[in-house]
């Protein structure tokens, strides 16, 4: 199934796509932990969408996907900019200083989720979350 | 984001509450702060029992303000962090950096023992 939604580039709208997760996670099989590290990652890239990649042009919309299963929750967030140069960066490398400001959001997304990807489409920038719930990946073996 | 002030025993405790995330929660939080140095007031402590949740932008304000505090010779302790967030700071090894607490009553005392 899937849900649609856009919002202006905005730090007020930020909590719109977590409480769409929330209240679509809550009817399916994923615990509160995982629906809350699949938020955050989502909030992440929102984030990153309408500072850096819609600059905060309120009339810039974010657009966010939600396609979902009992098995699979994948969020992908779109925005029009040009994206960075995620074909040469290591995620999975904690920042060096854990005092630094800024700098841990994407190691956030890389961290609390099960597949992270990211791609350049009609001009604008993606990134496509997903979370599997442990007890579906328990039963595929 | 809000911010509630109220002070006991000497320390000043912010309650907030909401989300904090980037934009103006961080000229709000970092004015607070700069107002309590301001008074002599060094010892806070950030009731997180309020928060929604926080992004990476709004855990770069509470370190932002933890440093502050340090280089005036003040501490900034963390109370009633919700699970959610409890997760994020385990990931990014922030719970090394602020001691938490879950009573009101211990976090004061701490300052004492500090």
């Amino acid at each position: 199934m899937r849900i649609e939604l856009s919002f202006p580039s905005e730090h007020m709208f930020l909590g719109v796509p977590d409480a769409v997760i929330q209240e679509v996670g809550s009817e399916l099989p994923f615990s509160q932990t995982e629906l809350d590290e699949l938020s955050t990652s989502v909030i992440e890239a929102c984030t990153n969408a309408i500072e850096h990649g819609n600059a905060l042009v309120a009339d810039l919309p974010a657009r966010v996907r939600l396609d979902f299963t009992a098995n699979r929750f994948q969020v992908t967030v779109y925005d029009n900019g040009k994206g960075f140069d995620f074909e040469t960066r290591d995620f999975s490398v904690f920042p060096k200083d854990v005092l630094q400001e800024r700098g841990r959001g994407l190691y956030m997304m890389y961290s609390f989720c099960d597949e992270l990807s990211f791609s350049r489409e009609n001009g604008g920038f993606a990134v496509t979350m997903v979370k599997i719930p442990k007890g579906a990946s328990e039963s595929a073996g | 984001m809000k911010i509630k002030e109220r002070r006991r025993d000497g320390v000043v405790v912010l309650e907030l509450s909401g989300k904090v995330m980037g934009g103006p929660d961080s000229e709000l939080f970092s004015s607070t702060l700069k107002q309590l140095l301001h008074e002599g007031h060094s010892r806070v402590i950030v009731d997180l029992g309020r928060v929604t949740w926080v992004n990476s932008t709004g855990l770069g304000i509470l370190i932002s303000g933890y440093s502050t505090l340090k280089r005036n010779e003040g501490e900034m302790k963390l109370l009633n962090v919700s699970d959610r967030i409890e997760s994020i700071f385990m990931v990014t090894k922030l719970y090394s950096v602020f001691e938490s607490f879950k009573d009101e009553g211990e976090a004061i005392a701490s300052f004492a023992t500090d």
